[in-house]
């Protein structure tokens, strides 16, 4: 969203900005002016860059009895990162580019069933529930059929059926380009979301007008979204799929439920300046969905009672099926914020109300109160409330009661056996999705944030909320099975560009021992080493900080080779894996690194760096005989978990002093000190939470490591070159689970030529030494379950602790089979801004290819790099 | 729409406020949404888990499937 000034006094203020802080803060307030809507188009965004790391967290759910760790789960959890850029290209001009990525894991209720089918399930042995017992007045009982004499006990709780979807990421770039015909701004956007499951497009147009003296400002907007659906239903299997005849087709031999979806918003908005002293705005928004709204991950749990039972216990048939909405969504929402300025202790008080309204039945309010106030000192805390509730959408119960018998349907394939004939249900839209329920959560959050320096903020926050059916507004809501809690946390970095110098020309603290500077000549070349390169960096002069964002994106596919042959499936199919023949390989691995370089010269010719990563992780795997093969050596775990494994973490964190060795004109020679701290998680488990994720999908080394580098740099006219030796050396034998990974050696030499003053690319040679990993993952307790006790009546399942050897699957679960001898070539290109805000922004990208591999072991051939990385310096 | 409406006539008949009288509206804590990138991350959450949507709906894609 464009700037919207109210305030005459920052037409005083606009650029070249002097350096005060004072001023400069003012302009950036200024800038910052309300005008700005919520809803679509968004606010107070001046020439910036910003980065967030964000966790959520759910608590624990009431499984009644049965604890996540019996069960082996793991709570719902979400690791976002998001990064984005803001900023203007002209005066009139505004631009913003967007990307952020959240990665779910852990397990999640698919629906929810009486808990006397349960019970019925443990005594009956049966893979999922398949009736419940009812006493003569028609409520469940729990019926111990194998007792001697017929008993039951009454039993009318609810409880959540869980199951853990497979972790995926999701990655969102967005982009919009506005227009400022002042008191006119009109900005148009687009993007795509991706994740495998669930792909959307979207396109929005919003704009906003301040009249009235610029005490009022109209806002309006519209968006569109398309999506496509390809959801796996492997977590569905025992749910009944008939009531989507045409969308469910066969994919790697899973089911999977195929939709798309159309959404058409449009909002618009006032906020007023009331007072000096107050603001108030309202936004009225609808929203018209269409298409497959269904979560296609949720199964609802229909029941059938007949009408005529003989006397005494009756029986009450179940099934599941995928759950069914409506086609059709009719949203409205509108927003009312109120913002006073409180004059005695400098703080603001924002007041936010929303309701919302839908023709799926569904009333929420939710009110939030913040109170910001400034401590001195660019300190600034936050600390709010809010409120939320919502009624219960129409066709939404627990589960749901037919007094019918159970309407059955053979199908065409006989061996399938019956399943329900959904033309003979007298309702057609159904749900058991806990967030369709009535409920209302509580919630507090805190933010503290400060202000560095003029141009660099830092924010953390913190955030807790109670989901309870109790708080809903009015009462009724949904018993207590579905209440939850969660929390999150997240800290952001945010650098401001507003007062940069919009006629610099390149910076000058360049890699190539400082390029050559304004008064060399009428050319200025800028010198980059290769995005691939690390810790070439070294700042100019104390006070300086520097920030850079490194990714590495490598592919591996196609063929295993063994030392520097491909070997076949079949061969691989004869190795030892844990005493049975290995029944998997890798056949693509998908593996991002995102590292924020932080840089800051405390002393002359030293810069120090800490570097944190975000590491995601993609594998599929091929299997290298039948599906389904039972793993003979592992009694407790009865079959292979999925095909395909995602893991996201924060990974290590490096520390590193760089040091200058030796500089003259067009040369210099650097050293590097650092550390790498095991920030990273090494406890990444499969889904269902028994055994580790296999060596190369853990985000982390679980080491000390450390990390030397030396690194020559030369440069000349348009030329430059260098040459760079890095080592990682593991600074203990074994990490907590009981391995260490390989030490690393790696050289590469470099030479670039400039093309254009701002453009250069460039040639570059790696060679690479990895060792093998050390020890092995130690066996670990695996919870089992053994049988079940009787507890007044109704049946407990008992668990006990079986010490359980890491599962070996195929060559990417043996530490023998990683390291190796590696030779690339890499081609990259660098472009700098040469002038206006984001002068001295450096964009550089490098593609590295593998010349010459030889592979400890059995290794998935090495596809690419793709290394981006932008940095700047301040 | 109402809102709206009676939101700029009300305001009409209020005195108006001068340019140099906006200072405290001009400071941070003032801004009507001081961080949209935090509140598109942190809204993303809770149309993970709340059936209203916030009003934003539309803008950014994704399942929410969990």
């Amino acid at each position: 969203m464009p700037v919207s000034a109210a305030a005459a006094a920052a037409t005083e203020l606009t650029r070249p900005p002097p350096r005060s802080g004072a001023l400069r803060a003012l302009t950036a307030a200024a800038l910052a002016l309300p005008g700005l809507m919520a809803g679509s188009a968004q606010a107070a965004e001046g020439d910036e860059f910003t980065f967030e790391y964000r966790h959520y967290e759910e608590g624990e759910r009431n499984l009644d009895g049965e604890s996540y760790r019996n069960l082996q789960l793991r709570p719902l959890e979400v690791d976002s990162f998001a990064a984005g850029v803001h900023g203007s290209l002209a005066d009139d001009v505004k631009f913003g580019l967007d990307y952020s990525q959240d990665t779910w894991s852990g397990a999640t209720p698919i629906t929810t069933a009486p808990h006397a089918a349960v019970a019925a399930q443990l005594f009956s042995g049966a893979s999922v529930p398949t009736f419940y017992s009812v006493d003569p007045k028609h409520r469940p009982v729990v019926v111990n059929f194998n007792a001697k004499v017929l008993r039951y006990t009454r039993d009318s709780r609810l409880v959540d059926v869980m199951s853990t979807a497979s972790p995926e990421t999701r990655r969102q770039i967005s982009a919009k380009l506005g227009y400022v015909w002042d008191p006119v701004t009109l900005n148009i956007g687009g993007g795509i979301s991706d994740e495998p499951d669930y792909k959307s497009r979207f396109f929005n147009l919003d704009g906003s007008a301040d009249l009235n003296r610029k005490l009022t400002t109209l806002s309006w907007g519209a968006s569109y979204t398309a999506s496509d659906i390809a959801a796996s239903e492997d977590t569905n299997r025992d749910a009944d799929m008939g009531n989507y005849p045409g969308q469910i087709s066969l994919k790697d031999r899973i089911p999977t439920l195929y939709g798309t979806r159309h959404d058409i918003a449009a909002d618009i908005g006032v906020t007023q300046i009331l007072d000096r002293d107050s603001l108030l705005s309202g936004t009225f928004s609808y929203t018209h969905d269409s298409g497959y709204l269904s979560d296609p991950y949720k199964a609802t749990l229909l029941a059938f009672e007949a009408p005529h039972q003989p006397p005494g216990v009756g029986i009450v048939l179940v099934e599941q099926a995928l759950e069914q909405r409506p086609t059709v969504r009719n949203q409205f929402n509108f927003d009312a914020r109120f913002i006073q300025y409180i004059a005695g202790t400098d703080a603001a008080l924002h007041v936010d109300y929303k309701f919302f309204h839908d023709d799926w039945g569904i009333d929420a309010h939710a009110l939030e109160l913040n109170w910001y106030q400034p401590l001195g000192d660019g300190w600034m805390v936050v600390p709010g409330l809010r409120y939320y509730t919502q009624s219960a959408a129409d066709f939404y119960k627990p589960f749901f009661l037919f007094n019918q018998p159970f309407p059955t349907r053979l199908p065409a394939n006989p061996a399938l056996g019956p399943r329900i004939d959904f033309s003979k249900l007298p309702i057609k839209y159904f749900s058991s999705d806990e967030r369709l329920s009535g409920y209302g959560s509580l919630g507090g959050q805190i933010a503290i944030s400060k202000q560095i320096r003029d141009d660099l903020k830092f924010e953390v926050g913190a955030e807790y909320s109670a989901r309870e059916g109790s708080l809903k507004l009015g009462g009724g809501g949904e018993s207590g099975f579905a209440d939850l809690t969660s929390y999150s946390v997240y800290a952001q970095l945010k650098f401001d560009l507003t007062g940069r110098d919009p006629l610099s020309d390149y910076r000058k603290s360049d890699d190539g021992g400082g390029a050559a500077g304004s008064d060399a000549g009428p050319v200025v070349w800028d010198i980059s080493v290769p995005a691939g390169v690390r810790f070439a960096h070294l700042l100019e002069k104390p006070g300086d900080y520097a920030i850079s964002l490194h990714h590495d994106w490598s592919l591996l596919d196609g063929e295993t080779l063994r030392g520097t042959e491909p070997v076949s499936n079949a061969a691989i199919a004869k190795l030892d894996c844990g005493g049975t023949p290995c029944l998997r390989r890798d056949s693509a691995v998908d593996n991002h690194v995102t590292s924020l370089d932080l840089s800051y010269s405390p002393l002359e010719r030293v810069t120090l760096m800490v570097t944190p990563q975000l590491v995601d992780t993609h594998q599929d795997q091929t299997a290298l005989g039948p599906a389904g093969v039972t793993l003979l050596n592992h009694p407790g775990q009865p079959s292979p978990p999925g095909l395909r494994h995602t893991a996201t973490g924060l990974g290590d964190t490096g520390v590193t002093a760089l040091g200058s060795i030796l500089k003259g004109e067009g040369y210099e020679l650097d050293a590097g000190l650092g550390l790498s701290l095991p920030s990273g998680s090494i406890d990444k488990r499969i889904n269902t939470g028994s055994y580790f994720l296999n060596y190369g999908l853990q985000p982390g080394s679980g080491t000390v490591d450390f990390t030397p580098s030396v690194t020559y740099l030369g440069h000349s006219g348009r030329f430059a070159w260098g040459s760079q030796v890095t080592a990682v050396k593991r600074l203990e034998s074994r990490n907590a689970d009981g391995y260490a990974l390989g030490d690393i050696v790696q050289g590469s030499v470099w030479g670039s030529v400039g093309i254009l003053p701002w453009l250069s690319a460039s040639l570059r040679g790696i060679g690479t030494w990895e060792g093998g990993i050390e020890g092995q993952f130690k066996p670990h307790i695996v919870p089992t379950r053994t049988g079940f006790k009787l507890v007044h009546g109704l049946p407990v399942p008992i668990y006990k602790d079986v010490l359980t050897p890491q599962v070996e699957l195929g060559p990417m679960d043996q530490p023998g089979s990683y390291g190796g001898r590696y030779g690339d070539i890499a081609v990259g290109m660098s472009a700098v801004v040469p002038r206006g805000a984001f002068a001295g922004n450096r964009l550089s990208v490098e593609w590295r290819v593998p010349v010459a591999d030889d592979v400890n072991g059995y290794q998935l051939s090495r596809v690419g790099t793709l290394s981006v990385t932008w940095d700047t310096a301040f | 729409m109402l809102v709206a409406a009676a939101l700029i006539l009300g305001a009409a008949g209020c005195e108006p406020v001068q340019p140099w009288e906006r200072g405290d509206l001009a400071k941070p804590q003032m801004v009507l949404e001081p961080d949209p990138a935090n509140s598109a991350l942190r809204a993303h959450t809770f149309a993970a888990r709340e059936a209203a949507q916030g009003g934003n709906a539309g803008v950014g894609g994704g399942c929410g499937c969990n």
